[in-house]
This record gives structure tokens, sequence and C-alpha cells, in this order.
């Protein structure tokens, strides 16, 4: 029953959801309107219950279904434009091979998450552990802060925890299988943002192969552990997606460039490395694309706004309570310490996708990159730098951390690193044919 | 026209058997054991209650667990009076509230 209940719940997010993107972006490929629609149905009711426990904590859930259902009236009321149809579609060799690749990640993640019902260690002492005040006591929920539960890392980002928190408020029990649906949906919409986003620049068949990757890649054997690096991964990607978009559909730039902003606040608070993001994003935007600007700052403002707010509620963790500027200086200067944090990035991005080799040598033989790349390949490098840094300057031994956070700080980038390497592939041939607005 | 079938038929099978082996075996039942076993104490304890805690093996999954199943109400390892739930072979001085079996009790002090 509450299985069910969930599930309902779920649905009226996403019916919510899609109306939402439809409203906003009339014009955007089938797979940019689902991959949307399933990131911001998670997104927009944890956003809302968050800012519910920040404001009036008893009636966190009311303020956000009254929010919702405002929300809907509002996007029901006015004429629907007509529905983007596909028109360039996949050669059907490729259709199948995506199929089967979706159905081996779909089995994967079944399969594992089957294994780990409560998800991975940091999910349920962490994420999942949140979760449980912000539903079970919402009146009270800034009990997370009590020092015996520092393990919890209470200042990390409320969406992840909020997003289950409020779904299990509204279905009025906590079961397992909520943080798991989360789990599926995140990675789900991130694959489809990737595919949308390499679609809009490179054509459908790269589209295709860039999702084959994912799907066969770590996306699925992670998505089990519950943890909110795939979610990180999936706003990333989905801030880069409606840039591209906008740039191909001039009529739709200030809406898709607000969501692009969103997207990237939104990550600012679903880790603390989302805040790095959001800084480098704007900062790459300000270089790059700087009349975008405006519209990235305004739509990033709440999900940033909410971000700060809960770092100013927190107790600091123990990385930032440690961490000074006098060690990390003494730290950067010490050569081997740079070695081992790349030794071990560069170990996490060959257990991820050994093939991934083969279209980085196709795209350094061709070198025909689309234009985005000017501007996506510096957000993927500062990101990685940023967090090379993060790592050298630890304030933690240095071995210890890395083995256990150097690989999930690659997981994050990986997605917007194969968005980047087939940005850098030449435009498929059959594909260069449709122009990019006719594009599905 | 059967070549695309073909195709995704071998990619299912390659892919399934590469990713088999590096599946986990499933995860201790501990979470959803402790679980069962603490149920009557989550009915009886209120919701805002703090119980000690008191483990004698070094590794920490064992009080998160407990954190984790009985949420919200906190489990300080840093209390010593009052309600203490114990995971050990020979718990501390007080009085036996409950055995909830596999070395979990808990006692008042």
């Amino acid at each position: 029953m509450t299985q069910a209940s969930a599930a309902l719940v779920t649905l009226a997010s996403l019916a919510l959801s899609y109306l939402g993107v439809r409203r906003l972006l009339p014009e955007a490929r089938p797979s940019l309107t689902l991959g949307l629609t399933l990131a911001g149905s998670l997104s927009l009711g944890a956003w809302l219950f968050s800012l519910g426990l920040y404001l009036a904590p008893d009636h966190a859930t009311t303020i956000d279904l009254v929010a919702e259902a405002s929300l809907l009236l509002l996007l029901g009321r006015r004429a629907w434009p007509p529905l983007q149809t596909a028109n360039e579609r996949p050669h059907p060799i490729l259709a199948w091979v995506v199929g089967a690749a979706a159905l081996v990640g779909l089995l994967v993640f079944w399969d594992l998450s089957q294994r780990l019902p409560h998800g991975s260690w940091d999910a349920w002492g962490s994420w999942n552990l949140r979760a449980r005040f912000f539903a079970l006591v919402p009146g009270d929920w800034q009990r997370i802060f009590h020092p015996a539960l520092h393990f919890t890392h209470p200042d990390y980002p409320m969406l992840l925890p909020a997003g289950v928190a409020r779904t299990w408020r509204l279905v009025g029990a906590i079961p397992p299988f909520v943080p798991r649906l989360h789990a599926f949906l995140f990675p789900s919409a991130l694959i489809l943002l990737t595919g949308a986003a390499v679609a809009i620049e490179r054509g459908v068949h790269s589209a295709c192969v860039a999702a084959c990757f994912l799907c066969l890649g770590p996306v699925p054997l992670d998505a089990a552990s519950q943890y909110a690096d795939l979610p990180l991964a999936c706003f990333m990607v989905a801030a880069v997606a409606l840039v591209l978009h906008a740039g191909h559909h001039p009529r739709e730039r200030a809406h898709a460039l607000t969501l692009a902003g969103v997207a990237a606040g939104l990550a600012s608070f679903t880790k603390n490395e989302g805040l790095v993001y959001l800084i480098l994003f704007c900062a790459v935007i300000t270089f790059r694309r700087r009349r975008d600007l405006p519209w990235v700052l305004l739509g990033a403002s709440p999900g940033a706004l909410l971000s700060l707010w809960h770092k100013r509620l927190a107790p600091p963790d123990d990385y930032r309570s440690a961490w000074t500027l006098t060690l990390a200086l003494a730290d950067l200067a010490e050569w081997h310490r740079h070695r081992l944090a790349a030794r071990c990035f560069a170990r996490a991005w060959w257990s991820f996708q050994p093939a991934l080799l083969l279209p980085l040598a196709l795209a350094l033989w061709w070198r025909r990159p689309s234009p985005a790349l000017k501007w996506v390949l510096p957000l993927l490098a500062a990101m990685t730098a940023s967090y090379l840094v993060a790592m050298v300057t630890t304030p933690h031994e240095l071995a210890w951390h890395l083995q256990t956070a150097g690989r999930r700080l690659m997981l994050q980038i990986y997605p917007l690193g194969v968005l980047t390497l087939f940005l850098a592939l030449p435009r498929a041939p059959a594909s260069a044919a449709s122009p990019p607005s006719s594009a599905p | 026209m059967w070549r695309g079938p073909l195709l995704a038929a071998m990619i299912l099978a390659i892919c399934f058997l590469k990713t088999r082996p590096r599946l986990l075996p499933r995860q201790p039942s501990n979470l959803a054991r402790l679980e069962t076993s603490f149920r009557p104490l989550l009915e009886e304890l209120p919701p805002d209650a703090h119980i000690g805690f008191f483990s004698d093996d070094t590794d920490p999954a064992d009080r998160l667990w407990a954190s984790y199943v009985l949420a919200p109400r906190i489990v300080d390892p840093e209390q010593r009076s009052g309600l203490i739930l114990c995971h050990t072979e020979k718990p501390p001085a007080g009085r036996l509230i409950r055995d909830f079996g596999r070395g979990w009790v808990l006692v008042e002090k």
C-alpha cells in the first residue's frame, strides 16, 4: 500500500514537472523534456519542502502542497503549445543497441538495489538518516545538529534527504522503496540529459553511443548505493544541456538559461561540491558567454540561497573545521600529494570505462569539435582541478581520503566528461543533414 | 532486420557476464534485523528520546546502524546514565530492560 502511495505521489510530481517543462521549453527535444521532467519532479518538491522546514517546520508539507497546487493551476490555465515530435531517428540497429544497453543498466541497478535495500554506508549513515528526521519530526528537524550525530554530516545540503522525506511525509510511512525510487529516477534523468545535450550539438547517433557509455558504465552500479553523487552529476549535465538548448532555440533562450541557472543552483543544494560547480559554471559563463550570465544568476539564486542558509545554520563538518590556509599551502607544495591524487583520479576513470579511450583517440585524430567545447571543456577542467586541490589540501590522511572519496568525486564529473568527449567528436554524417532545430 | 536484435542480445550477454561477478553479495541484513528487533523499543520510546550507547566493538557501524534504525531518537555514546543501548558480550552494570538477542541489550543506569 505504501509503495502504491509513493508511486502516486511521484506520478503527481512527474505530471506537474512535465507541465512546467512543456510550458517553458515547448521546442525541447523529447529526451531533454523527459530528463528535465524526471529531475524537476524530484527537486521541485524537495526545494519547497526544504523551504518549509526553514520557514515553518510544522507546516512544511502544507507549504509544499499549496505551492505545487498553485503552480499546477497557473500552468494548466493557458493554451498548450504543439508537442514536438522526433523527426531525426537513430538507425534501427543503434536503437536496438541503446535499448539493450538500457536494459543491462536497469537489470544491474535492480539486482544491486535488491542486495542493498537501504543503500550503501553513506546512504543510511547520512542521507536517509537525515531524511528520517525530516519526515518523522519536521518540527524538530534541527536535532540533526546534535553532536552525537556529527557523523551524518548535518552541514551537507538538504535536497536529496528533503526529497525523500517529503514523499515519506505524504505517504505517511518511511518505506525504503522511496529512496530506491529516487536512486533510480535521478540517474535515468542523467542519462537522458547527457543524451539530449550530445544530440543537440552532435546529432542523435552520437547521443545514442554516449547513452550506451553511461548505461554500461558505473552509473547503474553506483545508483543503487543511493548516494548524492549521481543527482549532483544530473544537475551539472542539466545546466550544460540547457545552455546548449538556448544556443539553438533563440525564442526559448531566456527560459532555458534561467533553468540552466536553476540546475546549477540545485547542484549547490545537493552536495558541497555543487557549490564549487555553481561558482565555476558562473565563472565560465562570465568569460565565454557573458550575455547569458544575468539569466543564469537569476535561476541559480533559489538553490544557492537555501544552500547558503543551511551552511549558516549547520555546524561545520570535520573538513571545514580542520582546514587552514597555512596547512593547505604547505600541502600544495608537496609534489607527491599531487601525484597520489592524480593517480587515484586516473584509476577511477580507467575503472569507469576503459573503452572511452576509443572516442578520445577519434576526437584527437579528427579535431572537428563542437563550438560548445570552448566552454564545456574549461568547465570540466576547472572542476577536475578544484577536486584535485581539495584532495591535496585535505586535513585528513590523504590516502584514506582518496580511498573513500576520490572515486566518487570523479563519478560526479564522469557524465560531464562523456558529454565533453562527444562534443569533441565530429558530427555524425547521417545527422548532419537534419537542421538542429528539427532534431528530437 | 535480424542484425539489430542479434547485436543487442550479444551486448546483453557480454555485459551481464562481465558485470555479474562484480556485484556484491546480499547486504548483511543487520539493518533489517535490527529494525525488526527494535520495533517494540520504537513503540515505547518517544521520538525525542536520547539514549546512551555502549559497544566493545571498535567498528562504528554498530552505533550508526542503531542511530539509523532508532531515528529520530538520538543515540549518544557520551550519555552515561538513563537508558543505554549496548552491543557487547558484557553489558555495563544496570537494570536489564530488554534483551534483543545477538548481544544487543537495553539497560538502565
